[in-house]
């Protein structure tokens, strides 16, 4: 079945642009207390900020649990979401396959979504870790410019932990907490 | 796997003006000045460079422990072994690949056949030569040589290991896969980088589309595995195809257990650094029995198919390796690869059945094929010796104590069948 997601070129916000250099100076540590309005998601060695009033949800993708934040429905129905997923069996070796498979996806999507960043950040906890900003279209028919943030951390233990956010690109206070949220991140 | 396989595959560019060639009697007095025989049914006697001879090495040995075929295709499922395995390829190339890989512990046996066979449920747990690692990771790598002397002491090299063997602590600070493999890959014997690195699932690539924002379902959530060149950056995709859908298929998988059929997409990076679809590789595998392996009398892959019929079994120790590589470039051919992705994974046996014809008949059009035999010391070819039925790590199965060699190798020529592939032959 072809994929659907439609790519956007959308514009990058002064807050997340910050959310990203904190991730990639290594952010919050994500062991302080939460900041008013957030409250903490503590996973199987893995812990960040989230809004308190979003609602929390877990499944599981293949082998790999995976825990879903999402907050009121915005823009053109695009629901503000933060992802959580853990994909054991991962090594240092392994690690750059994973970052060029996720590239491949990206890729590969019609109409293609764009990588704006992608390079090497620095996660508390994590042995390697990789950022990337990704614009692209949200909605049913994909037609609302979002914007996404997606970290992959390599956690000791032969983990990746992964952290996927998203929102419409229009809604800042949405993405202003989800610059917070990826700012918190910490594993291992 | 599938909205990757399909999207890529669909998005291969067009080639205007795609030629199609009659190659039927042109190969035919190839085939002639060569000595592989064939009758002559057209009067043509232009001599185009071969398309249909194999881009791709064949193995022509393996040894320590080594798969007993060539590693053309790979199976990801790494049942809970490290090996290595040590080939000598017809391009005059030797490949060591390793295996790491671990589920509940591996058993250490750096025995005198040069395995390497970890075993155990904790990296400090180890006692003597026999100790224990708990390699829980699923990952491998693979490095090309000039030549056996190269290949021999980079083997060398892990086999004196003195960590290895020690079964000493090879944890790295993200455990002992890890330092295992820094061992292997740096910090120790100082090999070079590897040339492909391995990998299974794909939850990380999934998750954008089962996850996004606009409800996207596929993404490479159905991926077995992948391959990576950390040189150039190509992907290879990876996805096993059950045997017995390919047998529903027509493709000439074997029956027997162990046999296997994959579907693996290669992609690289075009100028501007946008994967693009490159070719599909179909691998079957099985056992022969004699008889079978020696004349090289298929016409066609239907007749390959035929091969199906004939009493399939272990005792002669001969397993047939059958390869045909698809050019997704052709827009035929990339439109008959994403017509069978869709329907194996759409589940409409119907669908898979006309889908598979259909990339049957667009390979026996204009696929380079290839069909290898080989004779390994244990007849446990494509089974698993020690434990589940996944342990199995390049093609043709794993076989815990083998030598292999080819016995016979052929590559299909339009309009004439299977010919020699003297280059396979040692």
């Amino acid at each position: 079945m072809r994929r659907q997601l439609v790519t956007a070129v959308v514009t990058l916000t002064v807050t997340l642009t910050g959310a990203a250099i904190l991730a990639a100076c290594g952010g919050a540590s994500g062991s302080a207390a939460p900041p008013a309005g957030f409250r903490q998601y503590k996973g199987d060695h893995v812990r960040f900020f989230y809004p308190d009033s979003w609602k929390v949800s877990r499944t599981t993708i293949r082998e790999g649990p995976v825990t879903k934040i999402v907050g009121p429905p915005s823009e053109g129905g695009v629901v503000p979401t933060i992802v959580l997923a853990q994909q054991p069996r991962v090594t240092r070796t392994s690690f750059p396959a994973q970052l060029a498979y996720f590239r491949v996806s990206e890729d590969t999507q019609e109409p293609r979504p764009t990588i704006v960043e992608d390079r090497p950040t620095k996660i508390a906890g994590a042995l390697e870790a990789q950022y990337f900003r990704i614009d692209q279209l949200g909605g049913d028919p994909p037609s609302v410019p979002v914007k996404s943030v997606y970290e992959d951390a390599l956690a000791p233990g032969d983990v990746l932990d992964i952290l996927y956010v998203y929102a419409p690109s229009s809604d800042q206070a949405d993405q202003a907490k989800l610059a917070t949220v990826v700012s918190s991140l910490h594993v291992g | 796997v599938v909205a990757i396989l399909l999207a890529t595959i669909a998005s291969a560019p067009s080639i205007a003006g795609t030629v199609t060639r009659t190659v039927d009697s042109i190969f035919c007095h190839v085939g002639q000045l060569l000595g592989a025989g064939g009758g002559c049914s057209g009067g043509s006697t232009a001599t185009p460079p071969n398309k249909w001879r194999p881009s791709w090495p064949c193995t022509q040995s393996s040894d320590n422990g080594a798969v007993d075929l060539s590693v053309t295709a790979f199976d990801l499922n790494l049942g809970g072994k490290v090996q290595y395995l040590e080939e000598q390829l017809s391009d005059g190339r030797w490949a060591v690949t390793l295996k790491v890989g671990g589920q509940g512990g591996i058993k250490a046996d750096l025995g005198g056949n040069g395995q390497i066979d970890l075993g155990g449920q904790s990296v400090a747990g180890g006692e003597g030569v026999s100790g224990t690692l708990d390699l829980t990771g699923e990952s491998g790598a693979k490095w090309y040589f000039k030549d056996k002397k190269a290949a021999d002491s980079f083997v060398s090299a892990a086999e004196s290991n003195a960590a290895w063997k020690a079964g000493q602590t090879l944890a790295g600070p993200a455990g002992p896969l890890v330092g295992l493999v820094q061992n292997l890959t740096g910090n120790d014997f100082n090999p070079p980088k590897a040339d492909e690195v391995y990998l299974q699932g794909g939850l990380n690539g999934s998750l954008t589309g089962s996850l996004g924002p606009a409800k996207v379902t596929g993404g490479l959530g159905y991926a077995q595995g992948g391959k990576y060149n950390p040189k150039t950056g190509d992907v290879t995709l990876y996805m096993k195809v059950e045997p017995k859908v390919a047998v529903s298929l027509g493709l000439p998988v074997g029956s027997t257990d162990g046999s296997s059929a994959t579907l693996s997409l290669l992609l690289t990076k075009d100028p501007t650094g946008h994967y693009r679809p490159k070719n599909l590789t179909l691998v079957t595998t099985g056992m022969i029995s004699a008889g079978l392996g020696g004349d090289g009398h298929w016409s066609s892959l239907e007749d390959i198919v035929k091969a199906e019929n004939i009493p399939l079994g272990a005792k002669d120790g001969v397993g047939a390796t059958f390869t045909a590589q698809l050019d997704l470039t052709d827009p035929q051919n990339a439109a008959a690869a994403t017509r069978l992705v869709t329907a194996l994974t759409g589940g409409n046996p119907v669908d898979q059945i006309l889908a598979g014809k259909d990339l049957i008949q667009r390979i026996d059009q204009s696929a380079p094929m290839s069909l290898v035999t080989s004779l390994s010391t244990t007849s446990s070819f494509g089974g698993n010796v020690e434990g589940g039925a996944e342990v199995t790590f390049g093609l043709g199965g794993h076989v815990a104590d083998a030598k292999s060699h080819a016995l016979g190798a052929w590559y299909r020529r339009g309009g004439q069948g299977f010919v020699p592939w003297t280059v396979c032959h040692r």
